[in-house]
């Protein structure tokens, strides 16, 4: 019981001494905000430097929208580029060895379908990066998709095992 | 003490906030008048004398860089009373060597304006203040001297408001101890 009241008491003080503190004085603040006016003063300076003119406005998103279009259309482009980029160096390590993708005596189907399914996606690419770029040439038309076999015909299922190869470039055909 | 700031004052910051992002810039210097008081006191209690002037300028000179990013302009004193706290939080860590017992003087120094018969329990309470280990005296200083409330504390220093209680409450149990508990008992021996 006394050590509730000698709590109660002693918090009661330390109540009285955070409110009997003052705080800062009237000196105290003249001299800190004098401090922070030419803080100030040297950064609206060098804003203004940097501007090209004496009072640049301060800038926010809403009030200068077009940096930020800038921005956010330079980094699509820089991200298509990227996937155009990655494409064509795949493309270059992929070319040579193109002929050994196929099996020996595979037939020019076999190869046509190949090389359209890689047309295909070059297509694809080409297409995300021509608003961009509308100086893009435009890519030889082949076979169109559908004509391409999309299941096994009763020729393929009564012939060897090696010719089922001439199925596959068709399922990696990408109808994007 | 700081007069706290009325809860009706946050769409007035709202709309300062918004005038300053329209290029009022004497938007900034409303809000600078409203806020210089608790936000030096704050750096007052937070580091010493001589950084707390400092602190104030970075403190400002922070707030005018980064205002077109404060997201909700209401709640621009929680924002302000945080980079605050960060700022304060941050020289401690830059200190070259943690604080001695006699540098807290240096936090206790009385102010022109305190009546001279406070002087003395008013730098003692102060110096034990600063003797408490950071959290603590966040959560007293932000909850005594400008009265928010645990879940605005808890917001600002990012706790949960459990937690926010217990430093409050640790704190105030060791500035009790030893302000009237361990010095009582060295008076006797």
């Amino acid at each position: 019981m006394n050590d509730d009241r000698r709590e109660r008491e002693e918090l009661s003080k330390l109540e009285a001494l955070f409110r009997a503190d003052p705080g800062p004085t009237p000196s105290e603040l003249a001299e800190a905000r004098l401090g922070l006016k030419r803080v100030l003063a040297r950064e609206q300076s060098g804003r203004g430097q940097d501007a090209g003119g004496p009072s640049a406005p301060t800038s926010s998103p809403t009030s200068s929208p077009m940096p930020s279009m800038i921005r956010l259309a330079s980094r699509r482009f820089l991200r298509t580029f990227a996937q155009a980029a990655g494409f064509a160096l795949l493309m270059a390590l992929l070319a040579p060895l193109l002929p050994r993708l196929l099996p020996p005596g595979a037939s020019a189907r076999a190869s046509v379908d190949l090389v359209a399914s890689f047309v295909d996606e070059a297509r694809s690419v080409r297409d995300r990066l021509k608003p961009l770029l509308p100086s893009l040439p435009s890519l030889p038309s082949f076979p169109s998709l559908p004509e391409l076999p999309m299941s096994p015909t009763m020729e393929m299922r009564g012939a060897p095992a090696s010719r089922l190869f001439d199925w596959i470039p068709s399922l990696h055909s990408d109808t994007r | 003490m700081t007069v706290p700031v009325k809860p009706s004052d946050r769409s007035a910051d709202a709309e300062e906030v918004r005038a300053f992002l329209a290029g009022d810039e004497g938007a900034f210097e409303r809000l600078v008048d409203r806020y210089q008081r608790p936000v030096l006191h704050l750096c007052q209690r937070l580091v010493d004398a001589e950084e707390a002037k400092d602190l104030f300028q970075e403190v400002f000179l922070q707030v005018y860089r980064a205002l077109p990013r404060l997201r909700a302009a209401g709640a621009f004193r929680t924002w302000l009373f945080r980079i605050t706290v960060r700022r304060a939080r941050r020289r401690a860590l830059a200190r070259p060597r943690p604080a001695r017992v006699e540098d807290l003087d240096v936090f206790a120094a009385p102010s022109a304006g305190d009546p001279l018969e406070l002087d003395d329990e008013l730098a003692r309470m102060r110096r034990m203040l600063a003797r408490l280990p950071a959290r603590q005296r966040e959560v007293i200083v932000l909850r005594h001297y400008h009265e928010l409330s645990f879940a605005e504390i808890a917001a600002l220093l990012e706790l949960r408001e459990d937690a926010a209680r217990a430093n409050h409450y640790q704190g105030l149990k060791r500035l009790r101890r030893e302000l009237f508990g361990d010095d009582e008992r060295m008076d006797r021996r």
